[in-house]
């Protein structure tokens, strides 16, 4: 080299200070994390909830002590004792609900910290970016206190060139016929999505249908059954009773939307119990469709309007440009309730951040519609806990008991009564840390 | 470490003495110098520094909504952004000034070949976007919850790394065509086209659709889609027509800068 004429202490300070950069940056690469690896965050402090009313997911516990450990509820009952030392919250007046669970989002930008705020702890997206879905995998996984929901999703949708899916900037791979479905969803595996949603929206014999192409009925029945051969659930957007009766008949696991051009025939309620399929009505986001006016009366509701962001109000108080729809107001209410009288099992979805909705919010408002169609309370509350936990294989999710994840929200009142009073929000444990929950300025 | 030695003269003057360096020591000399000469100039260094560290740790980490995605996407792009600037004023703006004030005519009459005066500049180039990525990855990591496999780290630093040379080629060219005050007037055009356009700053399809257009003419958004695919959020696939844009880029900047550079010897 040419430093040999340097003098021999000058030239040994240099290359240790180089060798001590070097060294610096080697330990920095090595520090820095990898997905998986356990953030070095503390878990959240013990706390308990007692004397509290208990809706556990299934049924209500009249009154009991919950304690909470680590991210995990370690007991529930009224005999429970209280551990020393352990934070105490008076739970009379109260009950204590599993985190929601909303089992229809897009989740974006700041999806999944509003969703929280709402106490929907957990969220099932029907077709977003799998990059996001990705990241956040190894967080759901982990027991340290987040500040946003729980992420499952499809990632992209099955759908064609043009179809319904492609239409809001997220490249989004098609297919063209049966032939591509295994590579398809082989692909979407791949991808890290969850589940399996596919676009089923065929031209009528009448050639009348929504403006957009759809995948055909072989392509529709090709990626069901892909999906089931890689051992992920398939489930189906549909808005008319024709392709969803097909798609039952394909052996969807559930649909995502009830339709809303005519209520069920027999047909359908027959192929759906038979072959045990679940649906998620997304009552709200139809309301809004048809011009319904709850989600005004939600963003009005003292106990929604102050928590609401920016963007939630927006989505949430946003009009649906006037069209020729097949939609019908009061078809989706008749539908639901024609379906929980055949024995078909509803799942509460709210289809945020759709026009006419919020996330989070929302599923206070379908929470309320799905009573308004039929449910009682607690069917309602199942259908927003421990069934899509169930369906979905979310196996610590929407229950309050011994082992699950501390998703929990406390409520004034008894909203296994008043279905309204899930809006009364006390508190949010996600991975039992309590969370402050954002309050807005009220917009101009 | 040089200005220890140069601070000693009877170190200094012995070294003068005896010179007759080899042909890499000139090299690593004239990049040292070049490096001195940085430290020396800390209205440039510590501004181009901050710039990008400053703007990931708003737009990427404080102003990013919990479960967003936003730090891990941003720092793919932000990445890319690091480079740019060392790059472009470096070279662009600074040869343009050194053609000015004479050095560079100093350094083309010298016995100095001509390729270790650019390599000076493309080694500092070269560390100072490192510098700037290194505390962006910790920011990422440790202050953004961004955590990706070993290997991804490692492409990700090799290809922001890497986006120096195209960036440099285009700078030089302008550095060597233009007068001082044009090359800076340009070079700050360029700087803000290539970040906010090419989607360094914030993620293109954020755009109108005929703005997402102009993307596809810049380098920068193609090396930021192939910093994104590294790190995990596209999906692969699109990345041989990246290269394959990067390397024309590459090429076109390299012509343009060879070509300017056989007209400034002149």
């Amino acid at each position: 080299m040419g430093d040999a004429k340097q003098s021999g202490p000058a030239r040994a300070l240099k290359l240790a200070g180089a060798l001590a950069v070097v060294a610096a940056l080697v330990a920095l690469f090595v520090a820095l994390p990898e997905p998986g690896e356990s953030p070095n965050v503390a878990l959240a402090p013990a706390v308990a909830i007692r004397d509290v009313r208990v809706f556990d997911g299934e049924r209500v516990i009249a009154r009991a002590n919950v304690v909470v450990r680590d991210g995990r509820i370690v007991a529930v009952g009224a005999d429970v004792g209280i551990p020393a030392g352990v934070a105490v919250v008076d739970g009379r007046g109260h009950t204590l609900l599993p985190g929601l669970i909303d089992s229809h989002v897009h989740a974006w930008g700041g999806a999944l910290q509003d969703a929280l705020n709402f106490g929907v702890t957990t969220v099932l997206d029907m077709f977003g970016d799998p990059a996001t879905l990705r990241e956040l995998k190894p967080a759901r996984e982990a027991f340290a206190p987040v500040q946003h929901a729980d992420l499952f999703g499809a990632g992209f949708l099955a759908t064609v060139a043009g179809g319904h899916g492609t239409q809001f900037g997220l490249k989004v791979p098609t297919l063209t016929g049966p032939g591509d479905a295994d590579a398809w969803v082989a692909a979407r595996i791949a991808d890290g999505s969850d589940y399996v949603k596919l676009v089923y929206e065929p031209k009528g014999p009448n050639g009348l249908g929504p403006p957009f192409p759809s995948i055909d009925a072989p392509t529709m029945a090709a990626v069901v059954q892909a999906a089931h051969a890689r051992g992920k659930l398939a489930v189906a957007h549909i808005s008319r009773l024709g392709p969803a009766r097909e798609a039952l008949a394909a052996g969807v696991d559930g649909l995502v939307h009830v339709q809303a051009d005519v209520p069920p025939d027999e047909t359908m309620l027959t192929l759906a119990a038979e072959r045990r399929a679940f649906v998620i009505p997304t009552l709200a986001v139809n309301a809004s469709i048809t011009g319904g006016r709850t989600r005004f009366e939600l963003a009005a509701d003292p106990r929604i309007a102050p928590f609401l962001s920016p963007e939630q109000r927006e989505t949430l108080t946003a009009d649906w440009p006037d069209r020729v729809s097949v939609f019908r107001a009061g078809v989706p209410a008749q539908s639901v309730r024609a379906l929980r009288a055949a024995g078909v099992e509803i799942l509460a979805g709210s289809d945020a951040p759709n026009l006419g909705t919020a996330q989070g919010a929302s599923m206070h408002e379908e929470l309320a519609l799905l009573v308004d169609a039929g449910l009682t309370p607690v069917e309602a509350l199942a259908a927003a806990t421990s069934r899509p936990a169930r369906r979905f294989a979310l196996p610590d999710r929407g229950r309050i008991v011994p082992g699950a994840r501390a998703d929990l929200v406390l409520v004034d009142g008894d909203p296994t009564v008043d279905i309204r009073a899930t809006r009364a929000i006390v508190s949010i444990w996600k991975n039992g840390a309590r969370l402050e929950r954002r309050r807005y300025p009220a917009s101009p | 470490m040089n200005a220890v030695v140069e601070r000693n003269p009877s170190v200094n003057t012995a070294a003068i003495a005896r010179r007759s360096p080899s042909l890499p020591g000139l090299y690593l000399r004239e990049a040292g110098a070049e490096l001195t000469r940085m430290r020396r100039m800390p209205e440039f260094a510590i501004p181009t520094l901050a710039l990008p560290v400053m703007f990931y740790s708003l737009f990427g980490i404080a102003l990013a909504r919990p479960g967003s995605g936003t730090a891990g996407y941003l720092l793919a792009t932000y990445g890319v952004f690091a480079a740019l600037g060392p790059s472009l004023f470096g070279f662009g703006a600074g040869i343009a000034q050194e053609r000015e004030q004479g050095v560079l005519a100093l350094k083309q009459i010298s016995p100095l070949p001509s390729a270790a005066y650019l390599l000076a500049k493309l080694a500092n180039a070269f560390v100072f976007t490192a510098i700037v990525l290194v505390a962006l990855y910790a920011l990422a990591g440790f202050a953004g919850g961004v955590a990706l496999p070993r290997t991804a780290w490692l492409t990700l630093f090799v290809i922001h790394l890497a986006c120096v040379v195209p960036f440099g080629l285009l700078g030089l060219g302008i550095g060597l065509t233009l007068r001082a005050s044009g090359a800076m007037a340009l070079t700050n055009l360029l700087f803000l086209l290539l970040a906010v356009f090419g989607g360094l700053w914030m993620p293109v399809s954020l755009f109108p659709p005929w703005i997402q257009q102009i993307a596809v003419f810049l380098p920068s958004s193609h090396l930021a889609a192939l910093a994104l695919e590294a790190a995990g959020r596209i999906p692969g696939g699109g990345a041989l027509g990246h290269v394959l844009a990067v390397l024309g880029f590459t090429a076109a900047f390299g012509a343009y800068a060879a070509r300017a550079w056989r007209g400034a010897a002149k």
